[in-house]
């Protein structure tokens, strides 16, 4: 009778052994289930707020260059400009037979 | 020891492996996602390098695009200032056609393609005006010709009336062989002669 009842404790506590095994594989389960979640989440991650501020970035640095060298395209055309009646006399003289 | 004190002892030993087995579980499902966590900001630290690796590849690439433009953009507007003085140049031209100077100047392209054709019978082709003068004194420019050339040349006026600024286009009687000394030639061949020469008279530079 002792013995049987000492049976029916042990397999109440191996029960309770069980259940805890359970919830812990459970509990190491969602831990998994939530590691790939982050994961995933970092795979899927955007950049459009960087990807925007630097085309941003690259726009101005492209119309800061274009304006660098349309002042001095302009400040060539000018120092060429006063040179024009020079040239137009020497490609006249060449073209007259003059020279 | 009684069944009482014996099932006491059993559960209680029990408790204290659920105890463990949960303690170990937390652990295990901490680091669990400690690791994940860590291996997801590696994940983003190394593609947000790829995006901004891209990006500045796309910025070195975008700027030296702007800057090729920016170079044509000055050899666009050196090449405007070339073509304005060849417009100036035809400019003067026309002016030129009505000066005094101007029929030294076709006596001198006609010997010229003389020379370059070597032939002694040639036919003169020029525009309505120069053909109205052509006509009235093509036997003093024959002789200043033949002075020019150093033999007898024997010019002979086309009917013909070109739609050329001035100058003239000088032919064998049979107009197989040409020699184009129309200003709109001579303008032609000096934008190719006279190019680099140009743009250096203007810019102090060569092409």
């Amino acid at each position: 009778m002792e013995i049987n009842k000492l049976l029916e404790i042990e397999r109440e506590a191996e029960e309770k052994i069980k259940e805890a095994r359970l919830k812990a594989e459970k509990l190491v389960n969602e831990a998994k289930k939530k590691a790939q979640e982050i994961i995933k989440e970092a795979e899927a991650k955007e950049f459009s707020d960087i990807e925007e501020e630097y085309k941003k970035k690259i726009q101005e640095e492209k119309k800061k260059v274009f304006r660098e060298y349309e002042a001095e395209a302009e400040k060539i055309y000018k120092k060429g400009s006063e040179n024009v009646d020079k040239a137009v006399d020497y490609v006249l003289r060449w073209i007259l037979g003059v020279e | 020891m009684g069944i009482e004190e014996l099932r006491k002892e059993i559960l209680e030993e029990a408790e204290k492996k659920i105890k463990e087995i949960l303690a170990e579980a937390e652990v295990e499902a901490k680091k669990i996602v400690e690791d994940a966590e860590k291996k997801a900001s590696q994940i983003i630290e190394s593609r947000r390098e790829s995006v901004l690796k891209s990006l500045r590849e796309k910025e070195r690439s975008e700027l030296a695009i702007a800057r090729i433009e920016g170079k044509r953009l000055i050899h666009n507007k050196k090449w405007d200032l070339v073509n304005e003085v060849f417009e100036k140049v035809i400019e003067k031209l026309r002016e030129f056609r009505e000066s005094k100077e101007y029929e030294d100047v076709l006596v001198n392209y006609i010997a010229d393609a003389v020379k370059h054709l070597n032939i002694d019978k040639v036919l003169v082709t020029v525009n309505e005006d120069d053909h109205k003068m052509l006509k009235q004194k093509l036997k003093s420019i024959e002789k200043k010709v033949s002075k020019l050339v150093g033999k007898n040349v024997s010019l002979k006026l086309s009917d013909k009336k070109l739609r050329i600024i001035g100058g003239v286009i000088v032919t064998d009687m049979d107009e197989m062989i040409i020699y184009n000394n129309s200003f709109e030639a001579r303008v032609g061949a000096a934008k190719e002669e006279l190019a680099a020469d140009v743009l250096n008279m203007l810019f102090g530079e060569g092409m």
